[in-house]
């Protein structure tokens, strides 16, 4: 399935802002069920300094500097990409979790750091007492640990209320788990923290969902946003997403944009200003299927090649 | 345990005759036959040549030296001024030129170790994926840097090492602790071995002691190489004043002629560092980097902390060579690392590791926790990783032994949550070495700490250290809150050369330099603020000691007292919300209420509170403060009365308080006027004093002047205004009768040779103002000359005679519209001021994260 993503972010300043740095993870990962078409990125005021390069974690990112005085920064990211579904995949058939946990333990070598690096907690997902209560029911002996992933993901979505306003970046795991509430970055931090807590690694998937409209009805430009979402790991099989939001494990809907350990390291955008006193933010995305045979021509050339 | 010297061995005698090592421990001085070893013998025999009056005058001298020196003083705590937790004890740690062989090699080995295992971790990663060092271990510790993998190794990642050691008792060292984040306090290290010699001096020479200046002057050459240019920018970048190091930091930078910066003022522009100065950015080329890495870029990494500039990981990343350490050197701290130190020592190096940790278990791995729980006896559990401290800081750490069940179980609990955090170490006996008493030698168990430093690619060890006391248990750390310390010195077999002073070495090719230019914006603020804070806590004091001598009963009649509540009014109503003066009531009672009200906590323009933040500005900058300075406003901080905890009850004492503080302050104004090169520093501190004295003085003379009086009322009023500014003896040699206001406004307001008027301050902010740098053409668009200009031009042309006029309402509109531009002007020139010199300041630095709503 092929669509269309336009993510604007508008930020406007109380007073001027002297000098700005932002670090932006907007750019599509390159993913093998992931076909990038075309992608750019354009940043307004023009910035003094762009650098692209991909990250530890092997996302593409941008590190950007504005050195002119400025009240409005505008970030615009506009992507065309093709979703191939996942293979179909039997969670019964993947290993014991112990056996994965073991797998990652320190006496066990040779290491995929690009596994086990997943494993140790991660600054919005530390342990805690009332996680450890939480997890382990998920854990029987011998279950497959694809299986534990699936469990965990119906028992936040059965558990746990969506509610926008419960929470905030800095609300701890032991206090969503607390008060039952979140939202989809809460409930991939949980499923992950769990996951390291039992030895296993996991890591956290920032993108885009296309949120269907109800019936009847057109759909808003704007309404939908960006989603986070989990991803685990079983030998033979590899990185597996589930999304405890919707319980669901993802096939064409989600659009990935990052992985990483967890939201502080993809954070969509994130910036340093010297001044500016307090800002304002306009955040808008819209995911738009496009027709096989549909207007690709709408979307611009591209700035860069993409990845 | 110790036991007591025997008999009351004189201070004269030998010192040595009753020493007695401490049983089953190793001993410095005593060989197993209570001889003295060789290297000790030179030492001891000085020393009893010494009377015991002389031993103690020494000891005495040494004592006052660190308190002079400010050796490792928290500036914040509030009984700063009251103890000395650092002592240096008069007898040093001794090394013959044999074993300190042995010492240098096995610890130049451990600094190439981690420089390989360093280029590894943050290179290829080898080491990781086959197992050699539990992944785990690296990839979940906070000091792991990971936006720096891959970038290049510049002239080396590892430049300072440091390693605390602590000898067993069959004489073996082990490394309890290695340090690679900072410099780990090696200006601690240099200020003992100064402050030390400067009392110990002839028996250093005379036991043929080496001397740190060349290690320094290596160093020093290092610098130079790697910031790859002549006249090099090199910086130390500390975390500031709050941190426990500070101190060391300030030392080493002087002593290096390197700048001493904070995070604050520094910019990544271009992928390139700079410093931000009152005359725009300076490139640095070198910062020696005493922050830790997680906080030094909130861009890339701990979003929370401001340490370094955002964007240092970009510009690191284009210039490997920018930082030493390098950023992310912390790693190699982590305790974890000891058990499999031995076989990557035989992996990196193909050699056998000469110097071993204690016994350790990472508690990231299951079996080593079993291990430990089912083994307690003699194990201590402690963090992996502790961060950067002063040199004796390290937590001691818990002892699963000690525990009750309770306890136990809890520890189990935390050891399942956090594990990878957590080491668990074997601990061991520490060694005795004698420590000077005024009844001989005690034997007192000690760990010290020594520094390698990477020159020209070859790793070499500074011939000294820090010892400190550590206590008489077992242990595995280098805990010692109480900071009794001891130089470190090691004897030569070559006779040395005479002594060659690092800072005599320069003045060889002497290159005169006057401008102390570059003086960073940061710092700029703050000595702005220091002159204002202290003009502010002068004239709190001076209207609060006008106001008590007119409480006599006899003295003054309450329409005297009239003057003195409206003054006061002035300050108390500058708090939000408090109520100004009862109108009628100007009673003794009610008059000493509000002074007691001003001196006391809680206020935000009360004296106290203007103390407080005289001492926190000149806190932040104390590089930049003479000894002297610092010592007079330490006085402030030593009395209860200055901190607002407790008035005297009496208001005859609290006057005499008044009359103590004034004169501290003047001799603080004093120094400043004397000692103060004629710098941008000094500049900046008298616009701050200048400002606020003419904005105080204007909001007074509005406040007691704006409306017609009666005649005593009037009068009284005129008095207390020329006692406050200090101006009484002024009119009274220009003029032989009472007061009159057109008079006295033109001694206080125009005349400007009187240096506590308004027309004065004016005057001198302007020229002050001319001499600075201009970023921008000087003209009439600099709003902060254009202000000082209209106002000076007002009060030059202001009829004193007009002013004093009264319209038929009482009032007098001249004067009050003049008084009243001025009060809200001067604020205006102050912002005006701050914006051109002072923006960009650290506290402008804001996070946006995240930018948007979260998903």
């Amino acid at each position: 399935m092929i669509f269309e993503v336009s993510h604007k972010t508008v930020y406007r300043y109380a007073s001027p802002v002297a000098q700005s740095h932002h670090l932006v993870h907007l750019s599509p990962r390159p993913h093998e069920r992931q076909r990038i078409i075309r992608h750019s990125l354009v940043i307004a005021p023009d910035p003094a300094q762009r650098n692209d390069f991909t990250d530890y974690f092997g996302n593409p990112a941008s590190a950007v500097a504005i050195e002119n005085s400025h009240s409005e920064l505008q970030i615009h990211s506009r992507i065309l990409i093709e979703v191939i579904p996942p293979r179909k995949i039997d969670l019964a058939t993947s290993a014991p979790w112990e056996a994965v946990a073991r797998r990652m333990s320190p006496s066990q070598g040779p290491h995929e750091l690009d596994v086990v690096q997943y494993v140790p907690p991660s600054h919005h997902t530390p342990p805690c007492p009332s996680l450890l209560a939480f997890a382990e029911p998920s854990f029987p002996p011998e279950r497959p640990v694809l299986a534990c992933a699936m469990d965990l993901t119906s028992r936040i979505y059965h558990d746990f209320a969506y509610d926008s306003s419960a929470t905030d970046v800095a609300t701890t795991i032991g206090e969503i788990l607390r008060i039952r509430r979140g939202v989809c970055q809460d409930f991939a931090h949980l499923l992950i923290a769990a996951f390291r807590l039992m030895g296993l690694p996991a890591r956290y998937a920032s993108g885009y969902l296309l949120t269907k409209a109800p019936p009847g009805k057109p759909k808003l430009v704007g309404s939908d946003a960006s989603h986070a979402w989990a991803s685990v790991w079983a030998p033979e099989i590899g990185w597996v997403d589930f999304d405890p939001t919707n319980n669901i494990i993802p096939r064409e809907e989600h659009i990935t944009i990052a992985y990483g350990r967890d939201f502080g390291d993809v954070s969509p955008v994130t910036g340093v200003l010297l001044g500016g006193g307090s800002h304002q933010v306009d955040v808008a995305v819209d995911v738009a299927p496009v027709l096989q045979s549909g207007p690709l021509a709408s979307v611009p050339d591209e700035e860069r090649p993409a990845r | 345990m110790m036991t007591k010297t025997e008999g009351a061995e004189a201070a004269s005698g030998d010192p040595s005759a009753g020493y007695c090592p401490i049983a089953g421990d190793y001993d410095e001085m005593l060989d197993a036959q209570a001889g003295i070893r060789a290297h000790w013998q030179a030492f001891v025999e000085d020393f009893r040549q010494f009377e015991g009056q002389e031993r103690r005058a020494r000891a005495q001298k040494l004592r006052r030296l660190v308190r002079e020196n400010g050796i490792a003083q928290d500036l914040f705590s509030p009984t700063a001024a009251l103890d000395e937790p650092w002592k240096i004890d008069l007898v040093p740690l001794i090394f013959g030129p044999e074993e300190w062989r042995w010492l240098e090699a096995s610890l130049i080995q451990r600094a190439r170790l981690f420089a390989a295992l360093l280029d590894d971790i943050y290179g290829p990663q080898a080491l990781l994926r086959s197992g050699k060092i539990p992944p785990a271990l690296l990839l979940g510790d906070k000091t792991f840097i990971r936006p720096l993998v891959g970038t290049g190794s510049g002239r080396g990642r590892l430049t300072f090492y440091a390693a605390d050691m602590a000898r067993d008792e069959t004489g073996n060292w082990r490394v309890i602790d290695s340090h690679a984040e900072t410099v780990a306090g090696v200006g601690f290290a240099l200020a003992n071995r100064v402050v030390h010699s400067h009392v110990m001096g002839d028996v250093f020479a005379s036991c043929n002691a080496r001397r740190l200046a060349p290690f320094f002057d290596m160093l020093h050459g290092e610098l130079a190489a790697r910031a790859g240019r002549d006249d090099a920018s090199i910086a130390l970048l500390t975390p500031g004043p709050h941190h426990e190091d500070y101190f060391g930091h300030a030392y080493l930078a002087r002593y290096l002629s390197m700048q001493l910066v904070e995070g604050g003022d520094l910019r990544v522009v271009g992928n390139n560092l700079y410093v931000k100065a009152l005359d725009g950015l300076k490139p640095l080329d070198l910062i020696v980097r005493c922050v830790e890495g997680l906080c030094s870029d909130p861009l890339e990494l701990d979003p929370g902390s401001s340490f370094g500039p955002p964007g240092f990981m970009q510009a690191l990343r284009r210039h490997p060579n920018l930082s030493a350490n390098a950023v992310g050197t912390a790693v190699i701290e982590n305790r974890g690392l000891g058990p499999y130190l031995p076989e990557l020592s035989r992996e990196l190096l193909g050699e056998e590791l000469a110097l071993s940790d204690p016994p350790r278990w990472w508690m990231g791995d299951e079996q080593a926790v079993q291990h430990v729980f089912a083994n307690p006896r003699g194990m201590t559990i402690r963090r992996a990783q502790e961060g950067t401290g002063r040199p004796g800081s390290a937590e001691r750490g818990v002892m699963p032994e000690l525990l009750n069940p309770a306890r136990l179980a809890e520890l189990k609990r935390e050891i399942r949550l956090h594990g990878p955090d957590y080491v668990a170490e074997q601990q061991v006996n520490f060694a005795a070495t004698p420590s000077w008493t005024e009844a001989g030698f005690r034997a007192k168990p000690f760990a010290v700490r020594f520094y390698v430093a990477l020159v020209n690619g070859q790793y070499h060890v500074m011939p000294g250290g820090i010892a400190l006391d550590v206590g008489p248990m077992r242990g595995v750390a280098l805990h010692s809150p109480a900071g009794y310390s001891r130089d470190v010195w090691v004897l030569s077999e070559e006779k040395l050369p005479a002594h060659v002073s690092r800072l005599r070495g320069h003045l060889d090719m002497p290159a005169i330099t006057r401008s102390g230019g570059g003086l960073r914006s940061r710092v700029a603020d703050n000595l702005f603020w220091l002159g204002r804070y202290a003009e502010r806590a002068d004239w709190t004091m001076r209207l609060m000691r006008a106001a008590l001598s007119r409480l006599e009963p006899d003295s003054m009649s309450a329409q005297h007292r009239e003057a003195v509540g409206k003054a006061l009014s002035v300050l108390l109503a500058k708090d939000a919300g408090v109520v100004s003066l009862q109108g009628e009531d100007s009673s003794a009672k009610a008059v000493e209420q509000l002074v007691r009200g001003l001196a006391g906590r809680g206020r935000a323009y009360g004296l106290a509170h203007s103390l407080d933040l005289m001492h926190q500005v000149a806190g932040l900058i104390r590089d930049r403060l003479s000894v002297e300075l610092w010592r007079t406003l330490q006085n402030f901080q030593s009395i209860p009365i200055w901190l607002g905890q407790t008035l005297p009850p009496s208001s005859g004492e609290l006057l005499d308080c008044l009359d103590e503080g004034i004169a501290t302050l003047a001799a603080f104004n004093g120094m400043v006027a004397e000692n103060m090169t004629r710098t941008y520093a000094w500049t900046f501190m008298e616009i701050g004093r200048r400002l606020e004295r003419a904005c105080n003085l204007s909001e007074m003379m509005l406040a007691l002047f704006e409306t017609e009086a009666d005649d005593a009322a009037q009068s009284g009023a005129l008095l207390f205004a020329l006692e406050v500014g200090d101006s009484t003896l002024t009119y009274r040699s220009r003029y032989l009768f009472a007061p009159l206001l057109p008079l006295v406004l033109d001694l206080l307001l125009v005349d400007e040779t009187n240096p506590r008027s308004i027309g004065f301050q004016l005057d001198q902010v302007a020229s002050h103002l001319d001499d600075l740098p201009k970023n921008t053409p000087a003209g009439p668009q600099m709003e902060e000359r254009k202000i000082v200009l209209e106002l000076r031009t007002r009060v030059q042309l202001a009829d004193v005679y007009d002013l004093a006029r009264t319209d038929g309402n009482g009032t007098r509109p001249h004067l009050k519209e003049l008084f009243t531009q001025l009060s809200t002007e001067l604020p205006k020139l102050s912002e005006a001021i701050t914006r051109r010199y002072f923006n960009l300041t650290e506290d402008q630095v804001k996070r946006v994260n995240p930018l948007g709503p979260r998903p």
